[in-house]
């Protein structure tokens, strides 16, 4: 099993002209030394896609709003489908790959991972923002003492 | 402190319920088949939208056991500072405060390690990179400062 390793994060690039974003979204697996990953000039890191970053309200009226805002939400939908669709059949079929022992392996890589801010894994996981992605737990009994909850 | 987050997530699965996306599939689907409009309430109880899950469809991938590490929000701005609660608690004393001040700004910058020249309560705002250059050198920063305490400064200890 190859776990794969997905990386996102929304990022300004300008302020004052049109307040422009970028939405980057990294790939790299987990069988690589951590000295490796980190170093830039091993390149183990590399660049899947830049995801479209659409307005998020129309501006005119609250229906339209909605209805921008499910726009977005399938056009990430969509546009995440296509680039997850290429792992999606090696997962199923697997796949043989070369390794760094020079021997040939069958390989099935499965994501794993997704490392993001709170805020990115928010809009990917589709829960509001005072959620949890791992579990149920309210809004109003984040932050705490779980204990009361039994 | 390698396993203490494994032992967490065990002790938050007993207390909530996990995330159960084969569930909320279903759910979905019957939403669509029949406009039900409970399944909506449910979803916003939970704090979920209808069908905007985009690791739910991958196969052999389930989107509440993916690892979803933020060390900026969870180490730094979010443990770091409540540690430094406590520590500037502890530096009550004038001396030691002051102490502690001469020491951080006293700290020479070199390659991937830059300090603020301003005592810690006069920066308003702190990056995660400060804050990250904070943790490298705090516990080395506060030894100096709580050295050679007199008689009356080793109640603070007793009482720590």
């Amino acid at each position: 099993m190859v776990p794969v390793i997905g990386l996102s994060d929304q990022t300004h690039l300008t302020y004052f002209s049109g307040d422009k974003k970028a939405w980057p979204v990294y790939v790299t697996i987990g069988k690589i030394l951590s000295w490796m990953r980190n170093s830039p000039t091993k390149m183990p890191i590399l660049g899947l896609a830049l995801l479209s970053v659409p307005p998020k309200l129309s501006h005119e009226s609250v229906h339209t709003n909605k209805i921008q805002r499910q726009m977005n939400a399938d056009a990430l939908l969509a546009v995440l489908d296509l680039i997850l669709a290429l792992l999606q059949e090696m997962v199923k079929d697997s796949a043989v790959m070369d390794y760094a022992d020079r021997k040939i392996h069958l390989c099935v890589p499965i994501l794993s991972a997704w490392i993001a801010d709170h805020a990115e894994h928010t809009t990917l996981h589709g829960i509001s923002s005072k959620s949890y992605p791992q579990c149920e737990v309210l809004a109003t009994e984040v932050g705490q003492d779980p204990r009361k909850h039994i | 402190m390698r396993f203490w987050p494994q032992k967490l997530v065990r002790i938050h699965e007993n207390i909530y319920e996990p995330r159960n996306n084969a569930y909320y599939a279903q759910k979905t689907w019957e939403y669509k088949q029949a406009q039900d409009s409970n399944i909506p309430d449910y979803f916003h109880q939970i704090g979920m939208k209808i069908d905007r899950n985009v690791f739910s469809g991958l196969y052999r991938v389930n989107p509440a056991d993916l690892h979803k590490s933020d060390l900026l929000h969870n180490i730094y701005p979010g443990l770091f500072k409540h540690m430094m609660k406590w520590v500037v608690g502890f530096l009550k004393t004038p001396k030691w405060q002051q102490v502690f001040d001469n020491s951080w700004k006293a700290l020479p910058s070199y390659q991937g390690f830059s300090v603020s020249k301003k005592a810690y309560q006069e920066v308003t705002q702190w990056q995660g990179k400060k804050m990250r250059n904070l943790g490298c050198c705090i516990s080395a920063v506060f030894a100096s400062a709580l050295r050679n305490p007199n008689s009356s400064q080793q109640v603070s200890f007793k009482w720590a």
